[in-house]
């Protein structure tokens, strides 16, 4: 694992470029904050340990710019002082550094933080692979360029928003943000056991093609229900399978596979299902124009207490300008259309609103 | 040398305390040591120009560098003195760093004393 030292101080870099390579590690050293974060901006360094005061940018500043930016993956970033006390670590931290090591310290010490910084990377690495999962499974429908990443944000905003009110403070923390953020994109995910000439039709599909087409569910909750009974405390193991099992689920009943009504269905089944159509409705389609916000909202809320959970239709209120930003950063389809009939846009002779897929 | 002002290495300088920082690499402790003279004598040098021009935001930076270096290899009463010059030159006190200055050159003085002491021994 490569790890950058920052320090200007030649002496203390010296031990600790020379202790950390003796652990094993590959180390690259900086003589100060524009040095070091011109060698970050290589993408090559995910573990930084730099000094605090140092010359031209110091060690705060280094943590503060790497924050700014939007990099490949996470840097876990270590801070070493000679600044004790609650008040420098409370700015360190403030700043974006994940650890705080005062000077003088033993090399074992920075060893364990610095295990500590491979494990939070390791579960990144987890986290990529999920999305990779995710990814592959949908790399078949060329339709939906990225979907995925749009779903997870709409869900994460939406679970935000309920977390803030008095009767799901409970139910949604912070972990339970993170997990839907993470698990949402596996929705799809038993779409891999449909075949193409269902899949990608662009025609209306038969009676047949639409069972076939909604087994997705079935094959995705199965499958991920299978791995989670093996691996228990893993929670996202769970999540995902709630969410593949039940986010064509409608509120009144009336979705599939089981009919589920309600408070039967999980609340991230609901939450997705309503990520999910929001982004069908936005997006273009081999069978329909891509909607503006106001059309798709004004759908939105024809579905409110028969497709949509009343609760999370108002979340989605409370929140629509995100909506709109994200749908905009992660724009990939034509000018949205406004005004268009929906019978003439949406082939999707099931449903009287529109289905994600 | 006389008596009364000798110092036995380990009260200017834990050379156990830097083994271990040095996970017992002598050659690292050696480094480290040619590394930590150079660097103390550049700084005083530093220091003592930024303190006769008033600077006092330079001289706290070299006062915290020199602190940081004697941390590193547990240069204890060197650590001590630059602590207190760094604090009185954060508070602008201009007129106490001279003294402080001089305890520096005389903690240096002591550590370089020490390490030849160490290097004759050795021989």
């Amino acid at each position: 694992m490569r790890v950058l030292v920052v320090d200007d101080d030649l002496v203390t870099r010296e031990i600790v470029v020379e202790d950390l390579k003796h652990f094993g590690y590959e180390v690259t050293a900086a003589s100060d904050g524009r040095e070091a974060f011109e060698l970050v901006r290589t993408g090559m360094y995910h573990l930084v340990v730099s000094d605090w005061q140092m010359p031209h940018m110091s060690g705060l500043d280094l943590c503060r710019e790497i924050r700014k930016r939007s990099w490949s993956g996470y840097i876990y970033f270590i801070l070493l002082t000679l600044r004790g006390g609650v008040d420098n670590v409370v700015c360190g931290l403030d700043a974006g550094a994940d650890d705080f090591l005062t000077k003088p310290f033993q090399p074992q010490e920075l060893r364990m933080r610095l295990r500590t910084g491979e494990r939070v990377l390791g579960l990144e690495s987890r986290d990529l692979m999920i999305f990779a999962m995710a990814k592959l499974a949908e790399s078949r429908d060329k339709d939906t360029g990225a979907h995925l990443e749009r779903i997870r944000e709409y869900s994460r905003i939406l679970a935000d928003e309920l977390s803030r009110w008095p009767q799901y403070c409970d139910l949604i923390d912070g972990d339970y943000v993170q997990l839907i953020y993470q698990t949402s994109p596996l929705h799809d995910i038993g779409k891999v056991g449909v075949p193409d000439s269902v899949l990608l039709k662009p025609g209306p599909l038969t009676p047949d093609e639409i069972a076939v087409m909604q087994r997705h569910t079935l094959l995705g909750g199965e499958t991920l229900n299978s791995v989670a009974h093996s691996r228990p405390e893993a929670l996202f193991l769970n999540m995902a399978r709630e969410i593949a099992l039940t986010h064509h689920e409608r509120y009144d009943g009336t979705g599939y596979p089981r009919g589920l009504r309600g408070q039967q269905i999980p609340l991230c089944g609901r939450i997705v299902a309503l990520a999910d159509v929001y982004d069908a409705l936005t997006s273009k389609r081999v069978y329909k124009p891509a909607f503006d916000h106001a059309r798709a909202r004004g759908i939105i809320l024809e579905g409110r207490g028969t497709q949509f959970d009343p609760d999370i239709v108002q979340a989605f209120l409370n929140r629509e300008q995100e909506f709109v930003a994200i749908e905009r950063q992660f724009h990939d389809h034509g000018p949205a259309i406004a005004g268009l009939p929906l019978a003439e846009s949406l082939a999707l002779p099931t449903s009287p609103l529109p289905s994600a897929s | 040398m006389n008596d009364s002002t000798y110092q036995p290495a380990e009260t200017v300088l834990d050379l156990e305390e830097l083994k271990s920082r040095c996970l017992g690499n002598m050659d690292l402790v050696e480094r480290v040591l040619t590394k930590f003279a150079g660097q103390l004598d550049r700084d005083l040098v530093e220091l003592e120009t930024a303190i006769a021009s008033g600077d006092a935001s330079q001289a706290a930076h070299l006062a915290h560098r020199i602190k940081g270096i004697a941390a590193s290899v547990a240069a204890r009463s060197l650590f001590h003195d630059a602590s207190h010059a760094e604090e009185h030159a954060l508070e602008n006190e201009l007129d106490e760093l001279p003294e402080y200055l001089a305890r520096l050159q005389d903690d240096r003085s002591k550590l370089i004393e020490s390490l030849e002491r160490r290097s004759r021994e050795q021989a």
